[in-house]
């Protein structure tokens, strides 16, 4: 009997050691996999976008990019530090005035609870909008590239990823300079045409300033409140003028088009250098023509470059879009940004998420798709402008070729060679 | 007699109002909220000020974002040039408004009807252009961030802001009804029923119209360093826009042309009904909540033609 | 900048594009002058004009200038269901009230447009739009001379009819005096029908013409609406004669001026001409009546 007792003594132990251990250990890994922080199930991210009104293009393209990161982050599994919590975007319109910009940022910071905020594209709202997230301190990311959005400004809470209009002046040049010499084509004379709307004006201005300085003359200097309603003076004062190049800018599409449809009317076939970001839409060979649009170049803050074209696929077959743009490429590595953000940090605490994007520095992922990104990361300087390596955030520059608008250069980017306009 | 005794009763209802007012915030603090109040209160000074002259004198103008602009532009160029704080340069940009609105009233006054409507278009257009002019740089001004700086008029606190522009409403709505009391009133009646007969009456039209539109204007402007103060950023849009005169004329005719809560309430509906028909659909198909807004405009004015507070008011003596 | 061609070709542009706001302003010119309304949702039915242009061309090849026979009599319909339903509903009531209605309907049109159309711009490309009469030394754009020629011929037309006709008479009766109208047994509601019908059928047959060389966007009646409504009363309110004479004054203007102004000021020129011509006569050049 004894014996019996004692085996089961022993087993009645072992079964119990086995259990405390189990529990044990089973209680040591739940609390060594709980995830960091409160528990989290979605993270919004606010679009205030213009949806209604003349700039309802550009918004949607937004709305695209971000729903494109959007996906693919979720369907990655979400934000793995935050235990899979996925993005959940929240788009509002900004309507048609810098105050309704303002208060949809405002709702959505203070009704919705967002974490980072990106918009308005078009400056005037930008800067509206970006008043309001750093009263709130919200991260806000935005594609516009006045100078004044962040040059100067202060603010901690703004990151402008496009290079400045003041430096993409500097870079269309230059470019165009190189391009010339490289035709063995002599620059001198060299007209500007643009609308006096912010980012326009700060390009322009530096031009007017770098021209001179590189030993070449402005023949001509034409600048118009939009709407243009004709072309017809503009157009003669160039044709006039007999400039060898022309940099042009316009925010608004009829301009843009009128424009350029009225320089063919009068038969004006030079270089042309565009900013403004409708000049690289797919809309334009539907509006003015695919042999129309040959050849001419514009200066834009992003574009789909060499490397990414899996992602343009992508983006073509689930849109029907034919091509990447600006709008849709930076929005999209915005969000990317954002996430990248968010994983390193761990939290939805706004401020750290602020903190962590300035000293962020993201060196792979489809956040580098920002031109100069793969080569050299994405980084912020202490006044929330991108820079690439140690100079500011360059733009990319397109030309239309057959009818669609391809990165051209820097020539690193470059989705194919430049040609130079007949 | 009537009229007065109306009077009276709405003076203490308006009271009534602001205190309540002045209590919400401190039950209902959202910011969204205040944002939307704050707004709204700002709205309703700029239309009581445009109905002294639409709806009182009855000179019905297209051009008031003018004299709102000025007051902007003025205060704000002071303050970013030279450093005056915008609360000195609130009176200087009201006095600019005023000055302008002299020189618009002495150009236009002869028209009539549409023509005048119109032709009062044409000042806030050009302003716009020549505030775009680049050379200037006026085309975007940005103002530095300075969190909590109450003599600069900045205020970290979105309360604040409710409650000055409050204080501005109800500092408004009083100048208005001692304005509604007096003689000039009586002119500006006549005027606006005849204003033929009342020249041939002895009445000096030009002077009278001239006094309306010289008050509304410094309103306007005054209104105009509040507003750029909130939103903090200025373009010529901003300031000079098509939808600062739109609003302007809107709002008293929706809540009712030529009476003192008719301006107020015009802007109480139209203000939050923006905002909300934006929250609520702003997100999803492009454009439909601004057709829900367009609709709900138009049925409110088929169903009330005579505005909001002539309608409420008959609907109340009715019980 | 005053060379001889400059100036010649100045005047010639703003002669034609003034046509063109000239034809843009005839409609709503009428509606003012009978039914004392100011439409703000002129420039959107234009719009709306535009669009049928564009569809009828990409879908059914219809050449613009052909589709001119659609359109405009789709309009008529369209603003006399417009007048009958929604306007007739605020005619006389308070002062202003129908402000707020156009305005609603403007809100409403544009963003019905935008809602199914899309915000994608759309042009219609034919030749007319970038091909250039040379006369002399002088470009005269295609679709400009087009539109200009079809200007003076609906002009013609309106006129004839609202001098030649009975209805045309009726509708200047009511214009003039509506009770003396109403008294000789006029059908005044009937004039407002047509009234507002022909307004908008004016209008979007401008808005064919336009869409020759203009990009249609569900917006794109904010870039004519204010030049509209001062051509309008420049001319005169109710004169169709003065909706053409207004709309080319504010053409010639706009041109002429680039000679001293720069571009982006030109529009001053515009406001500043507008407000001395009212300033001299009151009532507009060809003003019918006196508010």
């Amino acid at each position: 009997m004894r014996g019996r007792d004692a085996i089961s003594k022993t087993i009645a132990t072992l079964i119990i050691a086995v259990i405390i251990v189990a529990v044990a250990g089973g209680i040591a890994v739940y609390y060594a996999t709980l995830p960091t922080g409160p528990v989290v199930k979605e993270v919004k991210i606010g679009l205030v976008v213009p949806l209604t009104g003349p700039w309802a293009l550009q918004g949607m393209y937004k709305k695209q990019g971000a729903e494109l990161a959007i996906e693919e982050i979720n369907a990655a599994g979400g934000i793995k530090s935050l235990g899979g919590a996925k993005l959940v975007l929240v788009v509002t319109d900004a309507g048609t005035t810098a105050e309704s910009a303002a208060s949809a940022a405002e709702r959505l910071i203070t009704t919705e609870g967002i974490v980072a905020g990106i918009g308005a594209w078009l400056s005037s709202f930008t800067l509206a909008v970006t008043e309001v997230a750093e009263r709130y301190k919200v991260p806000w990311l935005t594609l516009s590239f006045a100078d004044s959005i962040t040059k100067g400004r202060g603010f901690k809470y703004v990151f402008q990823t496009s290079a400045y209009s003041s430096d993409m002046a500097v870079l269309a040049l230059d470019m165009l300079l190189e391009l010339a010499k490289a035709q063995g084509v002599t620059i001198k004379r060299i007209a500007l045409v643009g609308d006096n709307t912010a980012a326009i004006v700060f390009f322009m201005k530096a031009l007017r300033e770098l021209i001179p300085a590189k030993g070449l003359e402005i023949v001509t200097d034409q600048v118009f409140t939009p709407p243009l309603a004709d072309a017809t003076p503009i157009a003669l004062a160039v044709k006039a003028a007999k400039p060898h190049a022309v940099f042009y800018g316009a925010t608004n599409f009829p301009d843009s088009s009128l424009i350029l449809r009225k320089f063919k009317e009068l038969d004006i076939t030079l270089p042309i250098i565009g900013i403004g970001a409708w000049l690289t839409t797919p809309e334009y060979v539907a509006g003015v023509g695919a042999d129309l649009m040959e050849g001419i170049m514009a200066v834009t803050g992003s574009h789909l470059t060499k490397g990414w074209e899996r992602l343009e696929e992508k983006y073509v077959s689930k849109y029907g879009k034919p091509f990447m743009i600006q709008d849709v490429v930076s929005t999209y590595a915005h969000i990317w940004i954002i996430k990248e953000a968010l994983e390193k940090a761990g939290t939805i605490d706004r401020t750290v998420l602020r903190d962590t994007i300035s000293k962020i520095h993201i060196t792979s992922g489809p956040a580098t798709i920002l031109p100069g990104g793969s080569k050299y990361g994405i980084r912020f300087n202490e006044e929330g402008h991108r820079i690439v390596g140690d100079r500011p955030a360059y733009p990319v520059i397109v030309q239309w070729q057959g009818g669609k608008s391809w990165a051209v250069y820097p020539l690193e980017d470059a989705t194919r060679p430049v040609k130079w306009p007949k | 007699m009537k009229i007065s005794f109306a009077e009276t009763i709405a003076k203490d209802r308006f009271l009534i109002l602001v205190i309540i007012l002045l209590i919400i915030p401190y039950v209902i603090s959202h910011p969204w909220f205040l944002r939307i109040a704050t707004l709204t209160f700002m709205w309703a000074v700029l239309a009581l000020s445009w109905n002294i002259l639409g709806g009182f004198a009855g000179q019905i103008s297209f051009g008031h974002a003018a004299f709102f602009g000025l007051g902007a532009y003025t205060s704000t160029l002071l303050f970013l040039y030279y450093n005056i704080s915008p609360w000195v340069g609130l009176f200087v940009g009201a006095g600019v408004a005023t000055l302008a609105s002299l020189f618009i009233g002495y150009l236009t006054f002869r028209l009539r009807g549409h023509y005048f409507a119109l032709s009062m278009l044409a000042f806030p257009l050009i302003l716009l252009l020549i505030f775009s002019y680049h050379p200037l740089e006026w085309y975007e001004l940005r103002f530095p961030f300075l969190g909590d700086a109450p003599l600069y008029f900045q205020f970290a606190s979105r309360h604040s802001y409710y409650q000055i522009s409050l204080m501005l409403l109800a500092i408004t709505v009083y100048v208005v009804r001692m304005l509604d009391r007096s003689r000039i009133a009586l002119y500006w009646r006549a005027i606006k029923e005849n204003e033929d007969a009342a020249g041939s009456l002895g009445v000096n039209t030009f002077k009278y119209k001239m006094i309306a539109l010289m008050i509304s204007a410094f309103i306007a402007g005054a209104l105009g360093t509040f507003y750029v103060q909130y939103v903090l950023t200025l373009d010529p849009h901003i300031a000079f826009g098509l939808h600062v005169s739109v609003n302007a004329v809107v709002m008293p005719i929706v809540g009712g042309l030529g009476t003192i809560w008719g301006p107020i309430l015009g802007a109480a509906l139209l203000v939050p009904l923006g905002e909300i028909t934006t929250a609520l659909w702003g997100g999803s198909l492009p454009g439909l909540h601004m057709i829900i807004y367009g609709i709900i405009v138009m049925i409110v004015i088929a169903m009330i033609p005579e505005g909001l507070y002539p309608r409420i008011r008959k609907v109340v003596s009715f019980r | 900048m005053a060379d001889p061609i400059y100036v010649l070709q100045s005047i010639a542009t703003g002669l034609l594009l003034g046509g063109v706001y000239g034809l843009t302003a005839l409609g709503l010119s009428i509606i003012f002058g009978v039914m004392n309304i100011v439409n703000f949702a002129q420039g959107d039915f234009m719009m709306l004009a535009m669009y049928a242009t564009f569809f009828l061309y990409t879908l059914f090849g219809v050449f613009p200038l052909v589709s001119l026979l659609i359109v405009i009599p789709l309009f008529f319909v369209m603003g006399i269901g417009v007048q009958k339903f929604i306007i007739n509903r605020v005619i006389d009531k308070p002062p202003m009230t129908h402000l707020l209605i156009t305005l609603g309907l403007s809100i409403v049109l544009q963003n019905v447009a935008l809602a199914i159309f899309k915000a994608d711009p759309r042009s219609v490309i034919t030749p007319l739009a970038t091909t250039a009469i040379s006369l002399g030394p002088l470009y005269l754009n295609q679709a400009h001379v087009v539109a200009f020629i079809s200007a003076l011929i609906m002009t013609f037309i309106v006129s004839m009819f609202l001098n030649r006709t009975y209805f045309g008479k009726a509708i200047r009766a009511t214009a003039d005096d509506r009770e003396a109208a109403m008294l000789m047994g006029i059908n005044i509601d009937r004039v407002y029908l047509v009234t507002f019908g022909l307004g908008i059928a004016l209008v979007s047959g401008a808005g064919v013409l336009v869409s020759l060389y203009y990009p249609i966007s569900p917006a794109v009646a904010w870039d004519f609406i204010v030049l509209m409504f001062v051509a309008v009363v420049l001319g005169g309110l109710g004169s169709v004669k003065g909706a053409l004479v207004g709309g080319i004054i504010v053409g010639l203007v706009q041109s002429v001026s680039t000679i001293w102004l720069t571009i982006d000021l030109r529009n001053i020129a515009v406001f500043a001409a507008f407000v001395i011509i009212l300033l001299l006569k009151p009532s507009g050049l060809f003003g019918v009546k006196r508010e």
